[in-house]
């Protein structure tokens, strides 16, 4: 794995050229978009989002 | 707080510079609360930055530009994200601007949008902040990496939050 990682980096880090192209507002994403069905569900579920669970310490913290 | 996490980082005239919500909140913590400062990452401070964001849920994040003090870190921000660094001499803007829709060790690269944060990583196995992910990414390049709360990250998410302006909030967010 590591070895793949770092070879496809490498590769990637020669391929490179000078000029950096910003990705065109109208073709952002977010990682969200990226997301498997599963992991967007547990996301949109409060009840299931582990998240929550720091957003509820958070409440009663302040 | 509704809308607040969708406009920081943002310029702090006691510091001179922009901080993060984080720091936001360690600050009023100390000075107007006078009590002892959270420490980054901890989970006091991960839980009021989820309780603080999660109010800006589906909230577009604003141009940090608006505020023109800002501009210079936006573009010391810049200058980081572009240029190559670490053993592997890499820039950020290589994977994530231009070649977001390709895989990297079987995972798909995002454009890394900072919408999420703080996040719940199932990697971590835990929540972490936008620092904690830029840590994340300055180790996979074998980069220096800076203590949490240097202003480079906050260069760096002032930056990020420019690219990502209009989008909307979806913190707590949970990525694999």
């Amino acid at each position: 794995m590591i070895h793949l990682g770092l070879s496809a980096a490498l590769a990637l880090a020669t391929a490179y050229g000078a000029a950096t192209a910003q990705v065109p507002l109208n073709e952002r994403r977010t990682g969200y978009e990226l997301l498997g069905s599963t992991t967007k569900a547990i996301q949109d579920d409060d009840m299931s989002n582990p998240g929550m669970l720091w957003v509820l310490d958070g409440g009663a913290l302040w | 707080m509704k809308g607040v996490a969708a406009r920081y980082p943002a310029f702090e005239a006691k510091a001179g510079r922009p901080i993060d919500l984080e720091q936001r909140i360690i600050q009023c913590r100390v000075e107007q609360q006078g009590a002892p400062a959270l420490a980054r990452e901890s989970r006091e401070l991960l839980a009021l930055t989820a309780y603080v964001v999660r109010q800006s849920r589906g909230l577009p994040i604003e141009d940090p530009l608006k505020d023109e003090r800002v501009k210079p870190f936006v573009d010391a921000g810049r200058a980081l994200y572009e240029q190559r660094q670490g053993q592997l001499n890499l820039a950020c803007a290589q994977c994530h601007d231009e070649l977001w829709d390709k895989r990297l060790v079987g995972n798909l690269i995002s454009q890394g949008h900072p919408t999420g944060y703080p996040q719940y990583r199932l990697e971590w196995q835990t929540m972490g902040s936008l620092q904690r992910r830029l840590r994340n990414c300055l180790i996979g390049v074998r980069a220096k990496t800076y203590v949490y709360g240097a202003p480079e990250y906050v260069d760096l998410a002032l930056y990020m939050m420019w690219r990502a302006r209009g989008l909307p909030i979806e913190a707590p967010a949970v990525r694999p």
